[in-house]
C-alpha cells in the first residue's frame, strides 16, 4: 500500500490501486501521515509563458553545429567547385575513347584507365598550379584534408566510369586496370605534392609508356620488361602500396612551411 | 484521439517545420517538464533556460523522434540530457545504490530561504544529490508514473522507488534538525 503513496499524492496512479488507496486511508493513520509527507514534495510550477517565441528566435539565430558526416560531404561539395570541369569532361571523353578502342586483341580500358587517373589526380593535388591555393591556406581545414577530399573527388569520379565501362558488353575485367590506377594515382599525388603538377604528371606518362611497351613491343622478353609487367597489376602488394603512397602524400601535404615557387623574390 | 497518438502527431508536425504544432506541445507538456527542471536546476532562472534549450533541441530534432518510446518519455528523455549538459550533473550512480549522507544542517542557502519566506521542504529538496531531486522532480513534481520515471532514468522501477524513500527520510532529517536548530 505504501509503494503507492508517492504516485497518488502526485496524481499518477492507475484508477484500479487509486480506488485501493482511497478505501484504505481512512482506516490508516500512519500511510494519512505517510501521504502528507509525499505531498509536501509536490508542488505546482507555473512554467514562463512565451517561451516558444524566444525558441524560435533562438532558432533561427543560431547556426546547427553540422554532424561530422555532414562536414565530410560539405568539404567534398565544395572542393568539388574547385575541379575544372573541363578536367571532368575531358577524363570521361579518353576513358570513352579507350573503351571505343577495346578489341579482341587489346584491351583499351586497361591502357587508358590508370593514366587518365593520374592525370586528373596530378592535376587538382599540386599546390603550384592550384589557382584557390593561397585561399585555402588561410583556412582552418588542413592541406593534409584537402589532398585527400580531391582525391576522393577524382580518383572517385574517375573509378566510377571505368566500372561504369565494365558493365558494357565488351566487358573489360576490373582486375586488369584496377591495381595499376590506384598505384600510379597514388604516386603521382605523392609527386604532385612534393614537386608540383608537372614534374608528376610527367613522371606518370612516362612510367606508363614504358608499361605499354612492356606489354606491346616487349610482351615476350624476359627480364626488365618482364619486372615491369609484374609491377603493375592487381593484386595486394600493389594496392597496399598504393595506400602507403597516398597517405605519405597526405604527410607531405601538411608539412609547414608549404612550398610555392615565386612566392616570394628570394625563392 | 488518444493522448499518446496526439503527441506523436504533434512530433510529426514539429518535424516538418510547423511552430503551431510546437506551441500546442509545449503548452500541454511545459508544467510537468518545468516541474522536473525545477527540480533539477538550482534556481527559477536556470530551469528556465533547460526548458527553453530543451523545446529548441525538441523543434531541432523532432525529426529523430521514431515512435518506439512514448511521447512523453522522448521528451523528458530530451530535458534530461539538456539539463546535464547545462548542470554538468555527476551521472547518477549504478543501481547498486551507495547510501549518501546529505549534511542535515542548514546551510546559509536554507537560512536565507528561510529568512526570505521561502518553503523549508523546497531547500531541503535543493540539498539533496542530484539522483534524488531527479526521482522527486519526475514523480512528485511533474507527476509521472514510476514506471516511466524508471524508463527516462534507464534504472529499474525497485531503483526510482528507493530512490524515492531514501529522499523522504535525508528530508525529513533535515527538517527535524531545522527545527531543532530554530
Amino acid at each position: 500500500m505504501r509503494d503507492f503513496l508517492p504516485e497518488y499524492a502526485a496524481g499518477s496512479l492507475d484508477p484500479e490501486n487509486k480506488a485501493q488507496v482511497e478505501a484504505h486511508l481512512p482506516h490508516c493513520p500512519t500511510c494519512r501521515a505517510d501521504l502528507a509527507a509525499w505531498q509536501a514534495l509536490t508542488s505546482n510550477e507555473v512554467p514562463p509563458a512565451d517561451l516558444i517565441s524566444q525558441v524560435l528566435i533562438r532558432s533561427a539565430l543560431t547556426p546547427v553545429t553540422p554532424t561530422q558526416r555532414r562536414r565530410v560531404f560539405t568539404l567534398l561539395a565544395k572542393e568539388l567547385r574547385l575541379v575544372r570541369p573541363s578536367l571532368l569532361a575531358a577524363s570521361a571523353i579518353v576513358l570513352g575513347i579507350g573503351v571505343l578502342l577495346t578489341t579482341a586483341q587489346a584491351d583499351g580500358l586497361t591502357l587508358i584507365a590508370p593514366i587518365v587517373a593520374a592525370v586528373g589526380v596530378g592535376a587538382v593535388a599540386g599546390p603550384h598550379r592550384d589557382p584557390a591555393y593561397e585561399l585555402i591556406a588561410t583556412t582552418p581545414t588542413s592541406p593534409r584534408l584537402i589532398i585527400l577530399a580531391r582525391l576522393t573527388l577524382i580518383f572517385g569520379y574517375d573509378l566510377t566510369l571505368a566500372l561504369a565501362a565494365t558493365a558494357l558488353p565488351a566487358r573489360p575485367l576490373i582486375t586488369t586496370w584496377l591495381g595499376p590506377m590506384a598505384l600510379l594515382s597514388a604516386l603521382t599525388l605523392l609527386l604532385a605534392v612534393l614537386a608540383g603538377t608537372e614534374v608528376a604528371i610527367g613522371a606518370a606518362l612516362l612510367l606508363w609508356s614504358l608499361r605499354v611497351l612492356a606489354g606491346s613491343a616487349f610482351a615476350h622478353a624476359a627480364g626488365l620488361p618482364a619486372l615491369i609487367r609484374a609491377t603493375w597489376a592487381t593484386n595486394p602488394t600493389t594496392l597496399t602500396a598504393a595506400l602507403a603512397l597516398a597517405a605519405a602524400a597526405a604527410i607531405a601535404a601538411g608539412r609547414e612551411p608549404l612550398r610555392r615557387p615565386r612566392a616570394t623574390h628570394l625563392a | 484521439m488518444r493522448p499518446r497518438d496526439d503527441d506523436t502527431a504533434l512530433l510529426r508536425s514539429v518535424a516538418r517545420g510547423d511552430s503551431q504544432a510546437l506551441t500546442h506541445l509545449y503548452d500541454r507538456h511545459a508544467p510537468k517538464l518545468f516541474g522536473y527542471l525545477s527540480r533539477l536546476a538550482p534556481d527559477r532562472m536556470t530551469a528556465e533556460e533547460i526548458l527553453q534549450d530543451t523545446m529548441l533541441a525538441v523543434w531541432r530534432s523532432a525529426h529523430t523522434y521514431a515512435g518506439s518510446s512514448r511521447a512523453t518519455t522522448w521528451l523528458f528523455g530530451v530535458a534530461r540530457r539538456q539539463a546535464h549538459n547545462r548542470l554538468r550533473l555527476t551521472p547518477p550512480p549504478l543501481p547498486a545504490e551507495h547510501q549518501e549522507h546529505p549534511d542535515p544542517t542548514p546551510g546559509p542557502e536554507e537560512l536565507a530561504i528561510a529568512a526570505a519566506g521561502g518553503t523549508p521542504v523546497a531547500a531541503a529538496v535543493r540539498r539533496l544529490p542530484d539522483h534524488h531531486r531527479e526521482a522527486i522532480g519526475l514523480v512528485l513534481v511533474a507527476g509521472l508514473p514510476i514506471a516511466e520515471a524508471a524508463e527516462i532514468i534507464g534504472v529499474p522501477v525497485g531503483t526510482v522507488k528507493s530512490r524515492l524513500h531514501h529522499a523522504r527520510a535525508a528530508l525529513a532529517g533535515m527538517l527535524a534538525s531545522q527545527e531543532v536548530a530554530e
